[in-house]
């Protein structure tokens, strides 16, 4: 064996990353394989990520700030009330194939999202645009009377159902890209699944980059869009997007000169990097909270003070520090801090004295007669370490006793279906940056309630704040119901996510923020002196 | 020969059918579906998707409209991928794996039977034990642990090879030897065991009375008789090994089958789950019939006429 690999053993031409960076090629590492490049039904994050390069909505975001700018909408109006946004729109703004970019395109898009037929995850982002829901729904037939609406080629207008005060930066969301109706529709009809139009040769977008190659599994290729309006700034030729879902796989083909960039760090290596090459890893809050969900439908997790006691025992800043690394931060609320510029008030303390009290009150004095209960994860090491901590710290501080079941994903997910658990670890990603996508889903009829939590008090506060235009009055609300989450505890935040990513010293341009978007407009790439 | 084949032929349908029809129904017992995410889809998206790939009607008339595709060749949408076809996908991996596999087998071939036909010809000595400890070590040591040891030795120490990829000789060497490790292990013992019996026949000590030089008797009378049970082996094995494998494709980001295969399986792919599986067992028909011919080709004691 040896001596076959002696005898072919040539060395590796010039390195990859070298040759890719003279050539102005980005080499990403972008987790799992998108399923579609279709902004208006994907979901997935490496989905996003290259959509971000073939597509533009109306306005897209700073790269540090991340605060909405001006993209396909050269200017924009808003009515006082909040209520009617006008956006003007670029003349040199033009589809990949040369056609003109037109108002038309996004209220095409928009009736094409909202087409219940179509059957998409994010026709829910439009929700605030006047009678999308109802649309979406199958409740109202036509589209005409949706909130959109092209005045000329040139102007679009939005009319809202209630004031939002965090509609432009939502609007960056893929949910809100345009789309180009000869092009689907050469393909198949405008709510149709699954059509072909998203694939190399066919896919005509608006973004700084085109779709030239997509390979299963090995690669997409994207190149410089010629036809993009602001071609004169993208600097970089070439994009390559590995789909590499392991990471420590990934992590491998960093190290070896394969990439320039990647959206994960094993956490097994976070220690390695920083102190060996400290300038190569980034680790930066990020947008999402891991938390723990109770049945609260089930004993005995139906009494506040059971789910408020087993909060209060969990030493948190152990477990994010030493159980779970890599920087996160012990959680003190749902809403991570600093969410569109509000930051929750409410402290979740280590007390294990008053988690003692609080267990007795509810009739188990010591922990006696507390039943065993399961405590169920998805199989994955970093979710085992942290149901094993919380277990320990239980016992030995509420001396009560947890079964710990670890389920296949989709079998996890099933069980929230089936209502079949007891306490569940999960996590949120936030879809933009506002508190309502955090604070949005503990409302009676979120489907995303897994604790099938109800609160009348929980509810006012949220449908106030929806109609609440003034953003201190909004924060205000959402701070009382933030404050009434974590006592009743239908949900126990543990800690809050970091982003992390391996780059490359070549790559410039590349700047951290909150939500890990880094829009590909602004890279470059330079040799190393 | 011919009618051989051919009854090897009729008896795989029933049993294609019988895998497909357990496939069929072992998926959707599995808990979970195709479009359970982690966003809980409002009910009207979950109506409109099931309405879509036709899972909104009774399994019954779901079973029967995807045998009745399957009968004319089609094997349906992807689940998980929707603008592709499953056929379309298994027809670009399967090269792959195959190029992937084609190459591991030879390479398992080389260096096994070298390794048992050195071991055997000097049974209990240093060569012996230094050949099949060589092997224990290949059968001991799973793909996920070498893979990541070559890497770490060949591609990022002394930069011979890439790490990961597929498409130049440099992409395919790691992964060639991390594939074909275990099967160059068992073929290595299969292959001195079967020697060691052969070279203990008579005619081979008739050959050795007669004369004949050591080298030819062991590659002109004992190799054929000695490598039956190698052959036995191989042919599943060659079916297992260009079928694709999940672990070494991981590693070395290979766009193969075996990972379609295990991703489909967690992501409840159910028509790319059906369509691999179908593939798998077709292939398993086809390399166990050949590895049926070639033994009876070298096995003087053995004709088609058994069937």
């Amino acid at each position: 064996m040896i001596s076959i690999l002696v005898l072919s053993g040539c060395s590796r031409k010039e390195s990859n990353l070298k040759n890719a960076t003279s050539k102005g090629i980005l080499y990403v590492g972008n987790g799992s394989e998108p399923q579609d490049l279709d902004p208006s039904t994907v979901t997935g994050v490496p989905e996003q990520r290259v959509i971000a390069a073939l597509f533009e909505g109306l306005l897209s975001e700073n790269p540090k700030t991340l605060a909405p700018e001006g993209a396909v909408a050269e200017s924009w109006t808003v009515t006082h009330d909040g209520l009617i946004y006008t956006f003007k729109i670029r003349k040199e703004a033009k589809w990949s194939n040369g056609d003109p970019l037109t108002a038309d395109d996004f209220v095409y898009a928009y009736n094409r999202i909202l087409s219940p037929k179509l059957g998409s995850q994010n026709a829910y982002m439009l929700y605030c645009m006047k009678n999308a829901e109802k649309f979406n729904k199958g409740q109202l037939a036509d589209f005409s009377k949706v909130g959109v609406k092209a005045i000329d080629k040139s102007t679009l207008q939005i009319t809202l159902g209630k004031p939002t005060p965090y509609f432009l930066p939502l609007i960056t969301h893929m949910a809100w890209f345009p789309a180009n109706k000869k092009n689907i529709e050469k393909y198949g009809a405008i709510d149709q699944r699954g059509t072909q139009w998203t694939l190399p040769g066919k896919l005509v977008g608006n973004g700084p980059f085109v779709l030239k190659d997509w390979e299963v599994n090995k690669v997409i290729t994207v190149v410089k869009n010629p036809q993009y309006w602001d071609a004169d700034k993208v600097k970089l030729n070439e994009i390559d997007f590995f789909p590499i879902s392991d990471n420590q796989a990934e992590e491998r083909t960093f190290r070896a000169g394969q990439l320039h960039m990647t959206y994960t760090v094993p956490s097994s290596k976070i220690g390695y990097y920083q102190k060996n090459k400290p300038s190569y890893i980034h680790i930066s809050p990020y947008l999402g909270t891991y938390y723990m969900v109770f049945n609260v439908n089930k004993e005995p997790f139906i009494s506040p003070l059971v789910r408020r006691a087993l909060s209060l025992a969990i030493d948190r800043k152990s477990l994010a520090e030493d159980v779970v690394k890599g920087g996160k931060v012990p959680a003190e609320s749902f809403t991570p801090p600093d969410t569109g510029g509000y930051t929750a008030k409410t402290n979740l303390q280590y007390d294990v004295k008053f988690a003692r009290e609080c267990l007795a009150k509810a009739g188990f004095p010591d922990g006696k007669g507390f039943p065993v209960v399961e405590f169920m994860y998805n199989t994955s090491e970093r979710n085992r370490q942290i149901a094993e901590a919380l277990q320990a710290m239980w016992q030995t501080n509420l001396n009560i006793k947890v079964e710990l079941v670890n389920k296949e994903w989709k079998m996890y997910l099933d069980t929230f279906r089936t209502r079949d658990f007891s306490i569940a670890t999960a996590s949120w990603i936030g879809d933009y940056n506002d508190p309502l996508t955090f604070l949005g889903m503990w409302t009676s009829d979120s489907t995303n309630n897994r604790a099938k939590w109800s609160n009348n008090e929980y509810d006012k506060l949220m449908a106030d704040a929806a109609f609440t235009s003034e953003q201190p009055l909004r924060f205000d609300l959402f701070q009382e119901a933030e404050k009434l989450l974590m006592e009743q505890a239908p949900i126990i935040p543990l800690y809050y996510y970091t982003s992390m990513a391996l780059i490359s010293p070549q790559l410039k341009g590349w700047y951290p923020n909150t939500l890990d978007h880094h829009p590909y407009k602004y890279m470059s790439l330079e040799d190393e002196k | 020969m011919f009618t051989f084949i051919l009854k090897r032929i009729i008896h795989a349908i029933p049993v294609l059918l019988v895998v497909a029809t357990i496939t069929f129904f072992l998926v959707r017992v599995a808990p979970g579906g195709p479009f359970s995410e982690d966003k809980t889809m409002p009910p009207e998206a979950v109506a409109s998707i099931n309405q879509h790939y036709g899972l909104d009607k009774p399994l019954y008339e779901q079973y029967f409209s995807y045998m009745i595709g399957l009968f004319k060749g089609d094997l349906g949408p992807s689940f998980q991928y929707p603008n592709r076809s499953v056929s379309g996908m298994i027809a670009d991996a399967f090269p792959v794996s195959l190029e992937l596999g084609i190459m591991a087998m030879v390479f398992a071939l080389f260096v096994g039977i070298g390794l048992g036909v050195m071991a055997s010809t000097r049974p209990n000595s240093m060569r012996d034990y230094s050949s099949m400890s060589f092997a224990m070590i290949g059968i001991c040591v799973p793909p996920f642990v070498l893979g990541p040891i070559i890497i770490w030795i060949f591609a990022i120490k002394l930069e011979w090879f890439n790490v990961s990829g597929w498409g130049s000789f440099q992409d395919a060497v790691l992964p060639v030897v991390t594939l074909g490790a275990i099967y160059a292990a068992n073929i290595a013992r299969l292959g001195r065991g079967g020697m060691l019996e052969v070279l203990s026949q008579d005619y081979i000590r008739t050959a050795r009375a007669k004369g004949v030089p050591e080298y030819k008797v062991i590659i002109k009378h004992a190799l054929r008789g000695g490598l039956l049970s190698v052959v036995s082996y191989v042919g599943p094995a060659i079916a297992g090994v260009i079928t694709g494998s999940f672990v070494v494709e991981s590693i070395f980001q290979i766009p193969g089958l075996g990972r379609l295969f295990v991703l489909a399986a967690f992501n409840r792919d159910y028509t790319m789950i059906m369509g691999t599986v179908l593939f798998f067992s077709v292939m398993i028909l086809i390399f166990n019939t050949l590895s049926d011919i070639v033994q009876i080709l070298i096995d003087p004691k053995r004709s088609f006429r058994e069937g």
